[in-house]
Parts: structure tokens; sequence; C-alpha cells
């Protein structure tokens, strides 16, 4: 089993290298939608270091619902994604190996340059740290989340803003409790209990989301 | 696990009943595949060829009905089923952005792990040789088609599930593609195949089931 899911692990990770877009584009989406804030609002150090936290993580959350598409589209098409339901190892084992591919090539590029960034909205150095922890715990949880509604819409031509209208309001509580902690941070408040919470929710993700999108791959095939 | 239906040996459908919309695709079918047999699914466009191979491999639902296969109900018994299973549909199952090779190996780890060498001979076997390394991408349809058969005798699966396996296929892929079935269905294993073509296969017991009206004709 751990051979079927290492092997799996391997081979997108191995097809995100081939194609370099699945890669670039979320992390340049990523970048130029924060970057526009300054512009577009004020380059005010005051303004820029309040909205920050919640720029920098909304942009984080729409650069990895954009990628979603890649997570099951190519395999749908070309039938991979047959193939893996009729795989002797369980499909949530073989699912979560596809989730933590797509987190490697699109949050964890948004955890990298987020220092970068906030340094661009004037974050504190707490601030910034704190941004880089909760991107740790959020960025996992909007791709465990957003695989059950990518595998809800894969067999749907134009499923595009279904997909939306299912993941965003599931994401609300990460953006809220992942910004409030870097709001808190700046203010030098504690931060524990956000951070707790989305640990929490990140456990009960892994734990629950890819039994869920397995299911939901099975419906979709039929 | 526990036998329900010991008296089959090989793949038993029993009343399997398919709606497709509104729309009745066959009823209450039923027949049974022993192993050294070809099961050869006849019908016209739209008469639900398609629908119960997918049914048979596990990928849909059908109305009403069970398969046993090997005296084991398929649904409850799905992860032992697909073991024994190697299903080719209208998709091939195969990354463009791969060679053969990669698409093997990645396909061989989902099922039965298999050797580098094996792969090469599969490959080899299936005319692929001095094209192991090239991107599938770069292959024509019938190339793409032989990397999918490769995929399938590598599974060493028994019951091998194949929807209009010979599309795109030259004379000699088809010739050789027969010849690795009447291979595997001789070592006792089962074929069901879709295919507007004859299949004539010497030592094989071929059968034919027509649908929607689901006539077995030996």
């Amino acid at each position: 089993m751990y051979n079927a899911f290492f092997s799996l692990v391997k081979r997108d990770l191995r097809l995100a290298f081939r194609h370099k877009s699945e890669i670039l584009n979320p992390l340049f989406f990523f970048v130029i939608v924060v970057t526009l804030f300054p512009l577009g609002i004020s380059p005010e150090k005051q303004t820029l270091a309040e909205i920050g936290p919640g720029i920098i993580w909304v942009a984080a959350l729409l650069a990895s619902m954009l990628s979603l598409d890649s997570l099951f589209r190519s395999d749908f098409d070309d039938g991979t994604l047959e193939l893996m339901l009729l795989s002797e190892y369980p499909l949530s084992i073989l699912v979560l190996g596809k989730i933590i591919v797509h987190w490697l090539i699109t949050g964890f590029p948004i955890i990298i340059f987020s220092p970068l960034l906030g340094t661009v909205m004037f974050l504190s150095n707490d601030a910034i740290e704190t941004l880089m922890i909760t991107l740790l715990l959020g960025t996992p949880i909007l791709s465990l989340i957003g695989a059950i509604g990518m595998a809800l819409v894969v067999a749907l031509k134009r499923g595009g803003m279904l997909l939306s209208l299912l993941v965003l309001p599931l994401y609300i509580p990460v953006l809220i409790f992942s910004s409030n902690a870097v709001g808190s941070s700046m203010a030098g408040l504690s931060i524990s209990g956000q951070l707790y919470f989305l640990a929490a929710f990140l456990i009960f993700c892994i734990t629950l989301a890819p039994i869920a999108t397995s299911a939901a791959l099975r419906v979709s095939l039929e | 696990m526990i036998a329900e239906n010991t008296s089959s040996t090989g793949l038993s459908v029993n009343q399997l009943t398919c709606e497709r919309g509104y729309r009745e695709l066959f009823n209450e079918l039923s027949f049974e595949l022993s192993p050294g047999e070809i099961l050869h699914i006849k019908g016209e466009n739209g008469t639900g060829k398609t629908s119960l191979l997918r049914i048979l491999a596990g990928l849909a639902l059908p109305v009403s009905g069970d398969v046993y296969f090997e005296g084991y109900n398929c649904r409850k018994y799905r992860s032992e089923y697909n073991e024994q299973i190697a299903f080719m549909g209208h998709k091939l199952g195969i990354k463009l952005e791969l060679t053969p090779i990669e698409n093997i190996h990645s396909y061989c780890e989902f099922s039965k792990p298999c050797t580098e060498q094996q792969i090469l001979d599969v490959l080899e076997k299936v005319g692929l040789y001095g094209f192991e390394e090239m991107y599938c991408n770069q292959l024509s349809a019938g190339q793409k088609r032989r990397v999918a058969i490769a995929q399938a005798i590598l599974s060493k699966a028994k019951l091998w599930i194949l929807d209009e396996p010979f599309t795109s296929l030259d004379v000699i892929g088809i010739d050789y593609f027969l010849q690795v079935i009447q291979e595997h269905v001789n070592d006792g294993g089962m074929v069901l195949l879709t295919t507007h073509q004859d299949v004539t296969l010497e030592n094989c017991t071929t059968r034919y089931l027509q649908l929607p009206s689901g006539e077995l004709i030996n």
C-alpha cells in the first residue's frame, strides 16, 4: 500500500515538474494579487500593515482554489482516475497522496514567498512568523477541502463556478482564524487559541477529507 | 471472506438491470463466465455495452442485481475483486506526459508490482521496442493503445474487461492482441469484451451476449 502511495506522489510530482505552469501559475497569481493592493488602495505603511494579513490570506486562498482543477481533471480526462478507483488499495490513501502533491506544488511555494510579501505589506517580524505558521496549518486545509469540491464537480464540463460555491464557504473559518492570528500577533496579543483551532481543523480535515473525496469521486465517475 | 455463491468459479451476473436517465438499457440480465472463456458482448450503439462493462468493473452501479466473482459479492469485497480485474475503457489510463515505462511502472504500483525488465519485455512483446523512453504524447493512437495492452498483461488479473480494445490498432496490432487474449484465456483467464469486429480465436470458448435482449449464443 505504501509503495502505491509513494509511487503516486512521485508520479504526480514528476508530472508537475514537467508541466511547470502548474507550480508557477498559482504562485504568480498569489504574488501579483498581493502586490496590486498597495497600488490600488494606498502605499501607506499603517494602512497596508492593517489590511496586509487579510489580503495575503485571501490571495493564498484564491490561488489554492484556482489550482484545484489540476487535482483530478487530467486524471479524469485520460482515464487514470478510473484505474485509481479500480486499485486494490484504499482509494482514500491514494487520494491523500494526490492532495499532498497539490499542497506541495501550490501551498508550499506560497509559504516560502510569504515573508517577502509580508515585508511588502509592512508586517512586523512577529506577524510574518505568525503568517507563516498560519499558512503552514491553513494551506493544507485548503487543499483537503478543495479536493472534496473538485471530486464532486470533476465530471462536469463547466464546474468552476459550482466549485467556488461549494468550497469558498468552507474556507471562511480558515480565513477568519488565520488573518485574526496575524492581526493579534501584530497587536502583541496571544495567538495560541487561533493556532489550536487551525491545528484541530487540520487534523479533522486530514482524517475525513480523503474519505469524503473518495466517496465523491465514486459518485462522480458513475 | 465467506463465499456467498459457491456455484460459480468465475464471474456470475445475477438479474442485472441498468437505466440511464429514464431509459432502461437492459433488464434482469443474467449470465456466467467461467475460466478459459471469452464473452463477446454485442449490440447496436446505445444498447448498454459500455454501461454493462462499467458495472462489471465496479465503476457504475446497477439499478438492481448483483455481480459475483468466484462466489463473492463484488460490491462487498471490492478490494479483493479489484485485485482480480484489469479494465481497459475508452480512456486508456495512460499519462501523455510520461514515457511508456513510467506509465506502466506507476500502473503496476497500483496493482501488482513488476520489475523494469518485465516492463521492457512486455513493451518489446507489444511492439514498442525503441519507444520506451518517448513521451506518450509523441506516440500514435495505436501505440498508446499498445501501452494500455502492456498494462493489462502485467496486471496478471484473471478477468479482463475490455471496451472496444481494437480501436486504433492496425491489422498486426489486432492479430497480436488476439494472440495475447488467447494466451490469457488458455492460461485460465476470462475476457469480457465489446467490439464491432468479429473475434475468432482457435481453441477458445467464445460466447456471445446480445444486448439489449440478453440472449446468450454459444
